[in-house]
């Protein structure tokens, strides 16, 4: 072929791709091709999909490669990692959406994203790995990952495997959400080296892929290399859509062509008896497993470019597949840990009984990552806690002493999608993220996760940015509870894009505002209550009550303490998963504005080492960054109850509260990502008890017209009677579609403002502790504020304030 | 109940507005009233209103209220403060005079400023509930003088006390000085001067210089019906009507309809719009309608009960000549200068729509009156009725009246029943009586300006409070006047700020071209500030620079810029809560107001999403700017925000 052929090829070819999908592909020629890389083999692999075994499966293929260049990091969000999970969004075919996508970097310039919820390979480009929007990477809203160039290949959005009957349509009950099961299921992923290694299973049949790229000369093929167990029914699945073209079968191979003279070809190589390629519907390309398939390892190579080169397509089939030994875990990516000091005593509450302890986050670390704390637990050694990230990424700290003076942080793991809860079962860390609660498994004991175990991923995620999976918590039996915001539209207000105008305010899919059960194994999920705007934090009592806290705004007029029930309805009418909204569940107690504004997690005082507080209530506030003492009772059934300020201080937002389970002491870590007050970007602090005596309100109790408030210390009996030393006043909200609520007055309920109430008397208990204080006209209402300033009995003053809720008068 | 000191007046209309921030629990008996009695002397003479908080603005050479003479004088105020809970506090002033401050009995501070701020008093216990409260102040000899009264609680910072924490009693002097006031300001508000010579706008104050419609063009105009219904008798179209029933008795079937063809004779060239909208339907009218918060003054044309108080519009149609409605909401004050309705900005498009909602189809135009008899005696009623004194036409004025010196205020346009010797107005026994009032004062008072009362008396014709601190997101009127400098409100009450702070309100802010001068400075001047800003010195570049770091995201700063706008460089997290430009807020705010804000936003808002970053003593969480010094970290968040137009962009890790 001289150049003038080559040339008037090349120009065929780029018109061909651009009839494809609308855009030329990168290169032109084969004349300069050489080969550069290829795969390794593989040793062990699990043998089951939830568990990993070393039992050799193929005991003869070759020793792994060594590692792929990944391409650095092209923007600042971009890890130096080799997946990141994200709602990820190709520019074709059609509209190309992956909810729950593990963008992977190949190597070559290549990247694929594989769809966890499809369990399909959504797409394979070149460039640029991705541009990272959304509120995770810029902070924008409405935003998610993008994947910058036009796809060299991908699937439309719908399962990636046949079902039993060998049809693809889509059989779950909203576009949203994992495969049915019996239809496929994500077991999880390895990362070993550069390598990372797709887990799960179709049919019955056990599959683990690995995504590689090939390289010659300028030329790039994504290879799929599969490693198969048992086939135990006919099996398909997706390998690529044509949006224009029409695929047919060249020899072996399949190809379609594209527009400006490109060609995009598909080909298996070392496929056992069984295995094929097919072509459905005249626009998708699909691999066959027949039933019986032996075990096996197989590659698939997709290769698109100009069709001048595509009779050097064979090269890429050149050389057996090779697997990476995943199943023993891969080396250290990162052996270096980031040492801080602590500070003890940063801040002390006026009556020194509490000290703020600062635990300094290895904000500066070697690989620039962001460290943003979202969830939190401690191992049982009470020296080591587990730290995850908003971006995904979970540390190690150990060294949690009396002193503090040596913390070592090591990254643990990353590319998760929006880790923001964490907890630690038996010494085994678990996340919550927008697509799984995943487990994390160091396989080789080097202090990196190497299998991310997908433990439940039956959660629902759409494109919404404001779809956070906040907190996870345990019950005594082992059940996991994690909670899922609604899909709040950009700018607050409302949620969800019904009209598909703005897909990035996401959609009201089956979990969206709910609390949810996951069983002990990981089997089941469900939901658990309902009706949540943005529930970022809960807390689980010792003997299984679960609470929530709440985000003001549409349908929630004040945040609020949740006290759940089993099937329970919150309020948010949007968000109540059933038409029309059960009755609804009314909360232990709204927080005014100025005490909290943006509700964070909760925690029962299960320490006996933390002052008078033994068995109580504590909810964090994010957006105040403030932390409230609950004193909550019933009457009737009905709980309720109310706050006193804590007056801590905290590096960052306050959001998820743990006791530790050696020392005793309160912990708690926050981030700020979105509105409140925290003026750091993460923090992680102790909360101390000095062992002085605590001068505050400590439990609340109601009568007929009177309030009572037991304080941990007895009171002056003159300053506690005298009604001078009070003040009253109490408001309403309306709960409405609107963004909160303003005070409405009681007695004029359409008026704006707070009504006055006369404290008519004031009495205290034998033993100084209980005051009890007559209110005219009590009656329920939403807040009522108690101002105090008296004296104990030793003479020192107390100024606080108590709000509560009155929903039921005995 | 625990004593407190009477106070001698009731409460002024300004005071109506001041919503109750920290109304505390004596608020709660049924006869206190918002605010304090504030008593003005001068030599011999005496002055009393009320005032919602213990600020003061004391011009130099000038009356200091309407009824007392230009210079110095001593201004008393008297009532209680009230606290919600028993607690020690501490009070201070910025002032340029002497305050004197009694409290319970108890003198708390004793302070003589030329402009700076005193040293803080004694710390003093207040009670729950009232305290007596005594504040006298006397004005400097030379110069003006003003005080601006602050209080600090045990746990907090000085800061200016909530007007709601004030209340008072009513007095016999205190209502007898109130019927008087408001005599004068029916007198100014209907014009009695245009008549009935007095004082001139030179020599007076500036409500003596309102116009009313002119008569030029207006056959272009309006229709001749409606003019007819109008003329007959205003108050029956307009409950809130000023102008009085001219004609009356047997006569005035003829000459209404007479006056008003004449009136549709007089026609102009003028291009006029046509109110064709472009799309027959209203939806996108009341929309605006809707949005523009146009009922704050105005029955909507469909409106299924009509508010008295407000203007109706179902009469629009029959009002405004063909196409001539748009025409109007392009310059409502294009004929009639001291309208109350206002500018808004609106396009083409918008006032067609707002045109069609108002006007519906097209009507055909009335025909003009082709009876010359009845044109010539239109023309006479209009010449010798005292039309002319009020409207301008070019022919000439037949009309006289006594002058105000000379008047009985007992007949005439004050007499109880209506006669055919003088127009009409309707007022009620409390009017007349007010009226009456005023007549046996000295009327010099309508030769005195006062910039507060002018204010005060604006913002409840123009109804104001029915947007202000009523629509989320338009701020409270009783807080302007210490937060806004005077210069910029000036010009964005004229409409000449050519930016919108809020660019996500619906509503706008209209343009009271005629009045913004000095509504600015009689707001201000009720918070004891001028109408000048004090110069501050220019910019401090290094403190600048650092508060160019607080306000940007972390790992710098607070991250102002989730929410707020830089200049040109977008907020990068808006949420829930729009934050106005920063760029602008230099030019906007009082720096001691921005101070304040910055430090406790809640303590002036409460309802605001602006979150509280500085404890009480004013400890900043970020330690490595200025040690944690939050005032000094204010203040460079200040410097920086002063730079408006030159604000360097916030720091991201791109720009390090």
């Amino acid at each position: 072929m001289d150049g003038a052929q080559e040339h008037l090829l090349n120009r065929k070819m780029l018109s061909l791709l651009r009839c494809f999908w609308g855009r030329p592909s990168g290169f032109t020629s084969f004349s300069s091709l050489v080969a550069a890389i290829t795969l390794a083999g593989c040793r062990q692999a699990p043998s089951q999909p939830d568990t990993v075994s070393s039992a050799p499966l193929f005991p003869n293929i070759a020793a792994p490669d060594p590692k792929i260049p990944l391409q650095p990091p092209q923007d600042k969000y971009e890890q130096d990692f080799p997946f990141q999970i994200a709602c990820i969004e190709a520019k074709a075919p059609g509209t190309n959406i992956a909810n729950k996508g593990i963008a992977i970097k190949l190597g070559n310039d290549a990247s694929v994203c594989f769809d966890t919820d499809l369990l399909r390979m959504s797409a394979g480009w070149t460039g640029k790995h991705l541009n990272f929007r959304g509120v995770t990477f810029d902070g924008g809203h409405g935003g998610h990952p993008m994947i910058p160039s036009i796809p060299k290949f991908g699937t439309r959005p719908g399962p990636g495997w046949a079902d039993a009957q060998g049809s693809f349509a889509d059989q779950r009950p909203e576009p949203f959400g994992p495969l049915p099961s019996n239809t496929g299921r994500w077991d999880g992923h390895f990362v070993v080296g550069d390598y990372v290694v797709l887990s799960y299973t179709v049919g019955g049949t056990k599959i683990y892929e690995q995504p590689s790229s090939i390289r010659f000369g300028d030329e790039t093929g994504f290879v799929r290399t599969f490693r198969t167990g048992p086939v135990r029914n006919d099996l398909t699945t997706v390998l690529c859509d044509s949006d224009s073209a029409t695929p047919r079968i060249e020899g072996a191979n399949v190809v379609f062509f594209g527009a400006s003279n490109t060609v995009t070809v598909i080909g298996i190589a070392n496929a056992p008896k069984g295995v094929s390629l097919g072509v459905l519907e005249n626009s998708r390309v699909v691999l066959k497993l027949a039933k019986d398939t032996r075990p096996s390892i197989f590659k698939v190579v997709v290769w698109q470019g100009e069709q001048t080169q595509q009779n050097n397509f064979a090269r890429f089939l050149e050389g057996a597949p090779r697997f990476v030994d995943f199943a023993r875990g891969g080396p250290a990516r990162w052996p270096e840990t980031v040492k801080t000091k602590g500070t003890l005593a940063a801040s002390t509450t006026p009556d020194g009984a509490y000290v703020q302890d600062v635990l300094t986050s290895p904000d500066d670390n070697p690989w620039k990552r962001r460290v943003r704390w979202g969830g939190m637990d401690f191992f049982s050694d009470g020296k080591r806690a587990a730290l995850s990230t908003w971006d995904g990424d979970v540390w190690i700290v150990s060294g949690l002493d009396e002193k503090l003076e040596n913390l070592v942080w090591k990254r643990f793991a990353s590319g998760g999608f929006e880790n923001l809860g964490l907890k630690i079962v038996d010494d085994v860390i678990y996340t919550t993220g927008r697509d799984q609660i995943t487990r994390y498994h160091d396989l080789n004991g080097d202090g990196e996760a190497d299998y991310y175990e997908n433990f439940n991923n039956q959660v629902t995620s759409s494109p919404g940015f404001h779809e956070f999976p906040f907190d996870l918590q345990t019950d005594k039996a082992g059940n996991f509870y994690t909670a899922k915001a609604g899909p709040v539209r950009a700018g607050g207000q409302g949620f969800g894009d019904p009209d598909g105008k703005r897909p990035g305010n996401g959609k009201i899919t089956a979990f969206a505002g709910t609390v949810q059960k996951i069983s002990k194994d990981g089997k089941t999920r469900e939901v658990y209550a309902t009706g949540f705007r943005a529930p970022n934090g809960l807390g689980v009592s010792p003997d299984g009550q679960v609470t929530a806290g709440d985000n003001e705004g549409t349908w929630v007029p004040a945040c609020p303490v949740h006290w759940l029930k089993k099937g329970s309805f919150q309020g948010v009418e949007d968000l109540a998963q059933q038409r029309p909204p059960p009755s609804w569940n009314k909360p232990l107690m709204w927080f005014s504005k100025n005490w909290d504004n943006s509700g964070g997690g909760q925690v029962w005082v299960t320490s006996d080492h933390w002052g008078p507080f033994q068995g109580a209530l504590l909810h964090c506030s994010y957006g105040q960054s403030s932390l409230y003492l609950i004193m909550h009772y019933q009457v009737g059934g009905q709980v309720q109850g109310g706050a006193i300020k804590i007056p801590v201080k905290f590096t960052s937002s306050a959001m998820r509260p743990r006791f530790n389970p050696k020392d005793g002491q309160l912990y708690v870590a926050g981030l700020r990502g979105w509105q409140s007050n925290a003026a750091k970007e993460t923090g992680f602090d102790r909360i101390r008890y000095t062992g002085r005596k605590v001068y505050m309100a400590r439990q609340l109790g109601l009568s007929k017209n009177a309030v009572e408030i037991g304080f941990t210390e007895p009171l002056d009996e003159s300053s506690a009677t005298d009604l001078e030393n009070y003040s009253a006043k109490r408001w309403n909200y309306k709960r409405t579609k609107e963004y909160g609520s303003a005070d409405f007055s009681v007695v004029d309920p359409d008026k704006k403002g707070r009504d006055p109430v006369d404290i008519t008397g004031a009495k205290l208990s034998a033993d100084g502790k209980t005051l009890t204080l007559q209110l005219a006209d009590l009656r329920p209402v939403d807040q009522l504020l108690i101002k105090y300033s008296i004296k104990t009995k030793d003479g020192t003053e107390m100024k606080q304030e108590v709000l509560q809720t009155i929903h039921a008068i005995p | 109940m625990r004593t407190i000191l009477l106070a001698k007046a009731v409460a002024g209309s300004f005071l109506g507005l001041c919503l109750s921030c920290a109304l505390s629990s004596n608020a709660a008996d049924s006869n206190a009233l918002p605010g304090l009695v504030l008593t003005y002397r001068a030599g011999e003479k005496t002055d009393v209103t009320t005032s919602p908080n213990v600020q003061l603005f004391f011009p130099a050479a000038k009356a200091p209220t309407p009824f007392l003479p230009a210079g110095p004088g001593i201004a008393i105020w008297t009532g209680a403060l009230s606290v919600e809970l028993r607690g020690d506090y501490a009070f201070q002033a910025e002032l340029q005079g002497a305050l004197k401050l009694e409290i319970n009995g108890q003198m708390v501070l004793d302070a003589t400023g030329s402009g700076a701020i005193s040293t803080p008093g004694k710390e003093v216990r207040l009670s729950k509930g009232s305290n007596a409260l005594v504040a006298t102040f006397s004005s400097p000899r030379q110069g003006d003088g003003y005080v601006r009264l602050h209080w600090k609680p045990k746990e907090s910072f000085f800061q200016p006390i909530p007007s709601g924490a004030f209340t008072h009693y009513a007095s016999a002097e205190g209502k007898r000085a109130e019927q008087l006031r408001r005599g004068r300001d029916l007198v100014i508000e209907h014009r009695c001067i245009r008549c009935h010579t007095g004082p001139r706008p030179n020599d007076g104050i500036p409500e003596l210089a309102m116009d009313a419609p002119s008569f030029e063009g207006i056959g272009s105009r309006r229709r001749a019906e409606w003019m007819v219904r109008w003329i007959s008798d205003p108050k029956s179209t307009r409950a809130v009507a000023r102008m009085p029933k001219i004609f009356h008795g047997n006569q005035a079937k003829d000459q209404a309809p007479a006056a008003a063809a004449f009136l549709a004779s007089l026609k102009d060239e003028a291009p006029r719009e046509k109110n064709v909208a472009r799309s027959a339907n209203t939806d996108a009218g009341k929309k605006l309608f809707e949005t523009l918060h146009c009922a704050a003054c105005h029955n909507a044309p469909d409106a299924a009960e009509n508010d008295p108080a407000k203007v109706s519009l179902d009469l629009a149609k029959e009002k405004f000549l063909n196409g001539t409605i748009a025409d109007f909401l392009k310059q409502p004050d294009a004929h009639y200068a001291w309208i109350r309705m206002p500018r808004f900005k609106l396009t083409d498009d918008q006032r067609s729509e707002l045109a069609w909602f108002l006007g519906g189809e097209v009507q055909p135009d009335s025909s003009a009156s082709e009876n010359k008899n009845q044109l010539v005696l239109g023309k006479k009623w209009i010449q010798t009725s005292g039309c002319l004194n009020c409207h301008e036409a070019k022919i000439p004025n037949e009309f006289t009246a006594r002058p105000l010196a000379e008047l009985k205020w007992q007949e005439g346009c004050v007499a109880d029943k209506e006669s055919s010797r003088a127009p009409f107005f309707s007022f009620t026994p409390a009017e007349r009586e007010a009226l009456r009032a005023f007549g046996s004062s000295d009327r010099l008072s309508l030769t005195r300006h006062s910039p507060t009362e002018f204010a005060s008396r604006q913002i409840r014709n123009l109804n104001c409070a029915q947007c202000h601190g009523q629509i989320e997101g338009i701020p409270q009127l009783d807080m302007l006047g210490e937060k806004l400098k005077p210069e910029w409100a000036s010009r964005f009450i004229a409409g000449d700020v050519p930016y919108k702070p809020r660019p996500w309100l619906e509503a706008q802010m209209p343009a009271f071209v005629m009045r913004a001068d000095l509504l600015a400075e009689g707001m201000a001047m009720l918070h004891g500030v001028g109408s000048k800003t004090v110069q501050e010195p220019a910019s401090d570049a290094e403190a600048a620079k650092a508060g160019r770091k607080l306000i940007s995201a972390p790992p710098y700063g607070f991250s102002c810029v989730s929410c707020h706008y830089v200049g040109s460089s977008a907020a990068t997290q808006v949420f829930e809560a729009p934050g106005i430009n920063l760029a602008y807020s230099g030019e906007r705010l009082l720096p001691d107001y921005a101070k304040r804000w910055i430090r406790n936003p809640i303590l002036i808002d409460p309802m605001t999403k602006m979150p509280v970053y500085f404890d009480e003593e004013g400890k900043s969480p970020l330690a490595d700017i200025f040690g944690g010094d939050g005032l000094k970290q204010i203040d460079a968040i200040w410097q920086y925000i002063r730079l408006g137009e030159k604000m360097q962009p916030p720091l991201t890790p791109e720009t390090q």
